[in-house]
């Protein structure tokens, strides 16, 4: 049954854990970042320390070093070999020499002969050296490639160091890493740019020396590195060393002192040798020498006077010719005045011609102008004319058509009246001859009748008839002839009557032919008129034409007349300027016959001097043929003369070289005799690891990491327990009835709780582990890797396991989620089954204060719902605040950390300590030797500052504090820059001292506070503090001479100098030739300060990196649990909305607006924190030598804030989805 | 067209490899006004059907028409409008938002809808015109249950669905509630559909659809439904 319960229970556990999946992570990687961070940083800096200290038991590193000015023998080193004490001592060489590799430049190296116990070095690639002319290679400045490379000695090494070398060339067969350069810093020297730029590790014979610079000792027994307990066995085991070495130092000495002692002897005895045979040789050269001189001497005096003679004649001839040459002077002015006149005149009469010529082309370029004007327009009215004139033709034509139109018309018209008439009278006759024509046709046949029957009856009877009156053209019966008549008169009737009939058609066809003729007149009529139209038609039509022509003739005229004026102008013009053509050449003819006579007169002068000049040149040649005599033997002499000086200088120079061997040679003498004389006594150095530059920045460096662990894990620590809370406290609530069955069924309070101890341990568990593994792991290898920018001895860290860190995250971690898980459970453990079994009371919804203000009308509901959820889930309210606040803050600090070291170093060697060297001399500098200094670097360094600096005891308040201590008469500007933010601060007055801000904040010194330096000898000086200056590199205190006089009767020894160099010179070079001084100890190059405080801060950059990563994954972490609770509580609620027809926007603000509101409160209270949080983590990572200033820049406020947001809306974007997912049926479920 | 159809609707869940037909080949209709009980044993597919109709769950075959539009062809986002604006729900366990009035309960769903009634004035409908500041925590089952009816009406909805309304009251409340949706079905004219497995309230109901398996057993329509203060149980 037991075996069963169990079962059923682990079944439970394992059920609950893999539906609330996430939450269980959650808890695990809180936990897990909490213990990961803690544990990280706490074990890197083991791990640093660690990894240093088994590369220096590996390679057996010194624990003390002795030096001694006059270097060591082999029988030192055994001596200290067989000391008791010492586990080992082996010497070692080194020099620093100017190398090269191939066609590259010089730098300098550090020689070091390869040790066989001590330092030994550790081969990184290649072999180990098997001949004395190959070494190795530092390994963090080169690669392979490096292997095979040869490097060679140069010829500007001093002669001890060329002396000190077996060969010329070394070839690198291996790199080679070395614990006495632990950090890539390779120290200064006096050679070269000043500064080492690589070591080289050599066989012991490839250096010709029989001592070694310094023996390497190694003592028994195991100490752990930067403690204070090998610390201090050091120290004394170094004073014991120093004072068993002080006699075997003597000794060297005297060995040393006697052998250039006998040395000297012998080059002296050589030197005096030498002197007394040079002065017998000297004297017999030199009287040789002035014999021939006087010899020399006799022909040169002969020569002199000849020459006076000569130079008589010369002078007469000379005369003559400067008369010559004045009066050919006076023609040639002559010459050069007509020249110039004529040139004048000449050049005035063509200008007139050319203003004429300019003139006359203008006017006649006019005239062109005008002529073609008016040929244009002539030609333009002629054209027009002729329009015109057969335009006037054409209507000439038309009207005389129109003319003879009108006649016919007038002819037509007056026919047709006629022809009218014709027909009227036709007609009138023919109506006559109608009328009479019957009667004539009655009288015909009458007649005809009347005749015919006469025909018949050739004689009738004629009755007669009395007195019938005669009636005219009636015959009288009476008449015989009666019946002839009477046939007359009937054939007449009948005549007539035929008469008629042919007149009627006589008259009938006359007016038919009028009729005709009528017709066609009319017809002819009617064509004249159509005819007549058109003409006048097209009169009409050419009359405009001519009319438009006429008007551009009229229009062309004025211009015409214009132009012809103008014409008439330029022709005037052009006469006028005919005119002064002739002037012109009646003024050329002038001028040319003027100057044609002056000429004539200067040629006849011209010829007269011709003839004076052959004169004198015959003279000449006279002359010169004597001077030709002369001179031959004056050239004999001087070849005598030259033959003479070359021997003397022969002679001379023979006897300056054997003078200047003299002086050499005694000035060798001098120097061999000063150096003997002042050999000091022989200083012996027992130095420690603390001496050992990288030894010593390696533990600072590594105590930045464990200050920041001082503070991150508790922080981390507190937001895991709420996490847990809250996750449990759900977990309770939901299995609420289940407690209640369980109980019921009689299962123990304990069995039951066991379950969700069993949760939440399972968790902190997991987490531990998880974090204990990755943080001790992961942690320590990315941050050496940081490191290994600076430190190149071992690219793995080593890793340690602290069993007792382990032990105690687990158990922190692990009694915390009990803890909380416990006081989770047992308030429902408390409760009676039926209790448990019905549902609990949901939380009361309650009226907030905030309801009572107006404003709250307002809101939506969304906003109150979400203001009132906001307080009515107190756990959830503190644990937002803190995981959004903690994250915000810790981002606050990741970016302040950066700003508060990023620009120091910048600040402190560009605004504060702005000297380029500080220089240490062995003896007080005098305001002499000051002088000379000066003059000495005056073409390299634009100003140097003298003063004292050393170290003193700084008491205040019990507290005591070393720092460099300056003494200044002069201001130290432009050296140093005193100043506090824009304030320049003044030197300090009587009594008054200046601090640097640093050592002021951490001793809590305000201006005007009383202050005691202390030195070595315990002499005090009581000091007000006047002012606080800025300063982030060491700390400083700065008091005036005349103080410190006051005080303690005398000025401190000045043996500093600050150096300004001159503008574009090297810092190294410089403080090299600064380091060659006589009586220089020691020059420091400000820059290498600066390299290396920013090497430092390097570092802290990946771990500003690793804090915003931290702070990402938490508020990660935080937000998604407590989002992911609050759904699965309100999942009903959720469903709820959604069947009321929310959509998914809607139903994600409901429930995301709290969200955001607390993430956004949780912002707001986390910049403040952040600010603390910052100083705090700023005090912690305070290192001794550096101040840094705690700000944080509103920007890196701003980035956190924006990062906090981000990291808020990613995770509700993500849980929308989720959102999304909830089933609208769960609000059909029963309360669970 | 009737006001609420089912034809031939199956619902069928695929939980891994197995099929649960929830609903096989529903069929009924039931007119505007009624007040419709839908009566069946657990499990026979009422809260289905429920979920079908009131756009909370999608059907696998068939259609399902409110007031002539098809519920059955909407999209999601359609369904979630259709939710806001014709449907309101009347649950089990009132499902009240415990960080809210009573009032602000009312109005939370009333300020999504298109045509909401006055949530005070609904409030007084059902009787709760003294409690309207309280919290649900403040209020006893039935004063809840008016809340949420108050609720699904102040929506103003074409149709009210009731899921088990008196489940988790007393006999008591539970009768003044059903008297409540009976008095709101008779004033208004509202279609109300109770589901419910208490047989008994058959009587009260215009309609009656009796649900067995997964299918519609039975449909008929009583002409003289009984005020629930004659029904007992």
């Amino acid at each position: 049954m037991v075996m069963k319960r169990k079962n059923m229970m682990r079944k439970n556990l394992q059920q609950t854990i893999r539906k609330s999946a996430g939450r269980y992570l959650a808890i695990v990687a809180i936990i897990a970042l909490g213990a990961g961070l803690f544990c990280g940083l706490r074990v890197t800096k083991v791990d640093m320390v660690a990894t240093v200290q088994d590369f220096t038991d590996r390679q057996n590193m010194f624990d003390l070093q002795m030096l001694n000015t006059f270097g060591w023998t082999d029988e030192n080193v055994s001596a200290l070999a067989n000391t008791p004490g010492i586990a080992d001592a082996e010497g070692c060489i080194s020099v620093d020499a100017l190398m090269h590799m191939g066609d590259q430049k010089d730098n300098a190296y550090k020689l070091i002969s390869i040790p066989d116990t001590v330092n030994q070095v550790s081969l990184v690639a290649g072999r180990m050296p098997s001949a004395p002319d190959e070494c190795l290679a530092d390994n963090f400045f080169n690669d392979s490639s490096m292997i095979g490379q040869q490097i060679h000695v140069s010829s500007l090494n001093d002669e001890d160091t060329l002396d000190s070398l077996a060969y010329d060339t070394y070839t690198v067969v291996g790199l080679a890493a070395t614990p006495l350069y632990l950090n890539m810093q390779r120290g200064s020297t006096s050679i070269g740019t000043g500064s080492i730029s690589d070591y080289f590790y050599i066989p012991r014979d490839g250096f010709s020396m029989d001592i070694f610079t310094e023996i390497n000792l190694t003592l028994p027994g195991h100490y752990d590195v930067y403690t204070d307990e090998y610390d201090d066995a050091m120290d004394d085991m170094a004073e014991t060393l120093k004072t068993l070495c002080a006699p075997m130092a003597e000794q060297r000495r005297v060995d040393v002192l006697t052998e250039a002692e006998a040395k000297y002897a012998d080059g002296l005895k050589e030197y005096e040798d030498g002197k007394k045979e040079f002065e017998t040789s000297k004297a017999d050269a030199l009287k040789k020498l002035a014999d021939a001189e006087k010899e020399l001497r006799d022909g040169e005096a002969e020569l002199l006077e000849n020459q006076k003679l000569l130079e008589d004649g010369r002078q007469q001839l000379s005369t003559a010719q400067t008369e010559i040459k004045n009066k050919w002077g006076e023609l040639a002015s002559g010459r050069e005045t007509l020249k110039s006149e004529k040139e004048k005149v000449y050049a005035q009469l063509n200008s007139t011609q050319a203003e004429l010529d300019r003139n006359y082309a203008k006017v006649t370029g006019g005239l062109e102008q005008v002529n073609s004007g008016l040929t244009q327009i002539e030609s333009g009215i002629s054209q027009l004319d002729s329009g015109l004139a057969q335009l006037n033709d054409a209507i000439t034509k038309i009207d005389d058509g129109l003319a003879q139109i009108n006649d016919g018309l007038a002819q037509i018209d007056d026919a047709i009246p006629q022809l009218t008439d014709g027909i009227q009278q036709i007609d009138a006759g023919l109506a006559q001859l109608e009328q009479t024509l019957p009667t004539l046709n009655a009288l015909a046949d009458l007649a005809q009748r009347a005749l015919d029957y006469l025909e018949a009856n050739p004689n009738p009877e004629i009755p007669q008839i009395p007195n019938l009156p005669d009636i005219p053209g009636l015959p009288n019966p009476n008449d015989p002839n009666f019946i002839e008549q009477l046939k007359a008169v009937l054939q007449q009737a009948i005549d007539q009557r035929d008469a008629a009939v042919a007149k009627q058609q006589e008259l009938t066809d006359t007016r038919a032919e009028l009729v005709a003729q009528l017709e066609n007149a009319r017809v002819q009529r009617e064509e004249l008129i159509a005819k007549k139209a058109v003409l006048e038609q097209k009169r009409s039509e050419l009359a405009p034409q001519r009319d438009s022509l006429q008007t551009q003739k009229d229009g062309l005229m004025p211009k015409y007349n214009e132009l012809l004026s103008t014409k008439q102008e330029l022709e005037s013009a052009k006469s006028a300027l005919d005119d002064g053509y002739a002037q012109l050449s009646a003024g050329r003819e002038e001028a040319d016959s003027r100057f044609t006579s002056a000429e004539a007169e200067l040629k006849s002068g011209e010829n007269q001097l011709a003839n004076a000049q052959n004169l004198l040149n015959e003279k000449q040649i006279d002359l010169h043929d004597s001077e030709q005599l002369f001179n031959d033997g004056r050239k004999k002499l001087a070849d005598g003369r030259a033959e003479y000086e070359k021997e003397k200088a022969n002679a001379m120079k023979k006897i300056d070289d054997a003078q200047v061997e003299l002086d050499d040679a005694a000035a060798d003498l001098a120097d061999a005799r000063n150096k003997i004389d002042s050999m000091g006594k022989a200083s012996v150095y027992a130095l420690t690891r603390n001496s050992n530059l990288g030894y010593v920045v390696f533990e600072s460096d590594s105590d930045i990491i464990a200050g920041i662990a001082k503070i991150f894990p508790v922080f981390f620590l507190s937001v895991a327990a709420l996490v847990c809370i809250t996750t449990m406290t759900r977990m309770v609530d939901e299995e609420r009835t289940q407690i209640g069955i369980l109980k019921a069924l009689g299962y123990s309070s304990t069995s039951i709780m066991g379950k969700y101890m069993a949760y939440s341990g399972s968790a902190a568990l997991v987490g531990c582990a998880t974090g204990v593994i990755a943080g001790s792991i992961i942690f320590p290898k990315i941050l050496w890797k940081a490191y290994c920018i600076m430190y190149g001895f071992n690219p793995n860290v080593t890793l340690t396991f602290d069993w007792g860190t382990y032990a105690a995250i687990v158990l922190s971690y692990t009694a915390l989620t009990l803890f909380v898980t416990w006081y989770c459970c047992h308030r429902e453990l408390a409760e009676v089954p039926a209790e448990l079994i019905r549902p609990k009371a949901p939380t009361a919804g309650k009226k907030l204060l905030l309801e009572k203000l107006p404003f709250w009308k307002k809101l939506s509901f969304l906003n109150k719902v979400a203001i009132r959820n906001i307080f009515r889930y107190h756990q959830r309210l503190a644990m937002m605040l803190l995981g959004i606040g903690g994250c915000t803050a810790l981002l606050v600090t990741g970016f302040g950390i950066k700003d508060s070291i990023s620009d120091i170093v910048n600040y402190q060697f560009e605004s504060v300590t702005l000297y380029d060297q500080a220089v240490s001399f062995e003896d007080e500098q005098t305001p002499e030797l000051q002088a000379q200094f000066r003059a000495q670097f005056d073409d390299i360094t634009e100003d140097i500052l003298f003063c004292h600096q050393s170290n003193i005891d700084l008491e205040f308040d019990q507290q005591i504090k070393n720092l460099n201590f300056l003494v200044c008469d002069e201001p130290l500007e432009p050296f140093m820059s005193l100043h506090s933010g824009e304030t320049t601060i003044d030197m300090p007055g009587d009594g008054e001292a200046l601090l640097s801000v640093g050592v002021a904040k951490s001793l809590g010194i305000h201006k005007g506070d009383q202050i005691v330096l202390r030195n070595a000898d315990l002499q005090e000086l009581h000091l007000t503090v006047a002012d606080i200056f800025d300063n982030h590199v060491f700390n400083y205190v700065v008091v005036s001479g005349d103080t410190v006089r006051a005080q303690w009767g005398k000025a401190p020894e000045v043996k500093t100098a600050y150096v300004l160099q001159a503008p574009n010179q090297n810092v190294h070079e410089v403080g090299a030739a600064l380091a060659g001084y006589d009586g220089v100890l020691n020059v420091l190059v400000n820059q290498d300060n600066a390299d290396q405080v920013n090497g430092m801060m390097k570092a802290m950059d990946s771990i500003v990196l690793l804090v915003v990563c931290c702070a990402g994954l938490l508020a990660t972490i935080v937000l998604y649990n407590l989002t992911n609770i609050n759904i699965k509580e309100r999942i009903r609620e959720i469903a709820t909305i959604k069947v009321l027809g929310f959509n998914g926007h809607e139903t994600g603000s409901y429930v995301f607006k709290e969200n955001l509101a607390l993430t956004f409160m949780g912002m707001i209270l986390g910049l403040g924190a952040g600010k603390l949080l910052h100083a705090a983590v700023m005090s912690f990572v305070r290192i001794d030598m550096v101040w840094f200033d705690s700000i944080v820049k509103p920007s890196s406020y701003l980035f956190a804030a924006i990062l906090t947001v981000v990291a808020a809306l990613a995770v509700d974007f993500l849980m929308y989805f989720q959102l999304e997912k909830i089933n609208m049926a769960e609000a059909l479920k029963s309360v669970e | 067209m009737a006001f609420v159809e089912f034809r031939n609707v199956s619902k069928t869940y695929h939980m891994g490899e197995v099929e649960i037909r929830a609903l096989k080949d529903a069929t009924f209709r039931v007119e505007k006004g009624e007040l419709v009980v839908i009566v069946g044993p657990s499990g026979a597919g009422k809260t289905t059907l429920l979920n079908i109709l009131g756009g909370m769950d999608t059907l696998s075959e068939g259609q399902v028409f409110l007031d002539g539009k098809e519920v059955s062809a909407l999209n999601k986002k359609q369904l979630t409008q259709y939710r806001r604006d014709d449907v309101g729900f009347v649950f089990q366990f009132y499902n009240l938002v415990g960080n809210l009035t009573a009032l602000e309960n009312v109005e939370l769903a009333n300020q999504i809808c298109a045509n909401p009634l006055d949530a005070e004035t609904v409030l007084e409908e059902v009787g709760l015109g003294e409690r309207m500041k309280n919290f649900p925590s403040q209020l006893s089952g039935g004063e809840q249950q008016r809340v949420a009816i108050a609720r699904a009406l102040a929506k103003n909805p074409k149709l009210l669905l009731c899921d088990e309304p008196t489940g988790a009251l007393d006999y008591q409340t539970g009768k003044t509630i059903l008297k409540l949706l009976q008095d709101t079905g008779r004033n208004t004219g509202m279609t109300i559909i109770i589901i419910t497995h208490n047989a008994a309230l058959t009587d009260m109901a215009d309609r009656v659809i009796k649900v067995r398996n997964g299918t519609v057993d039975t449909v008929y329509t009583n002409p003289n439904p009984k005020d629930i203060s004659e029904i007992e149980w």
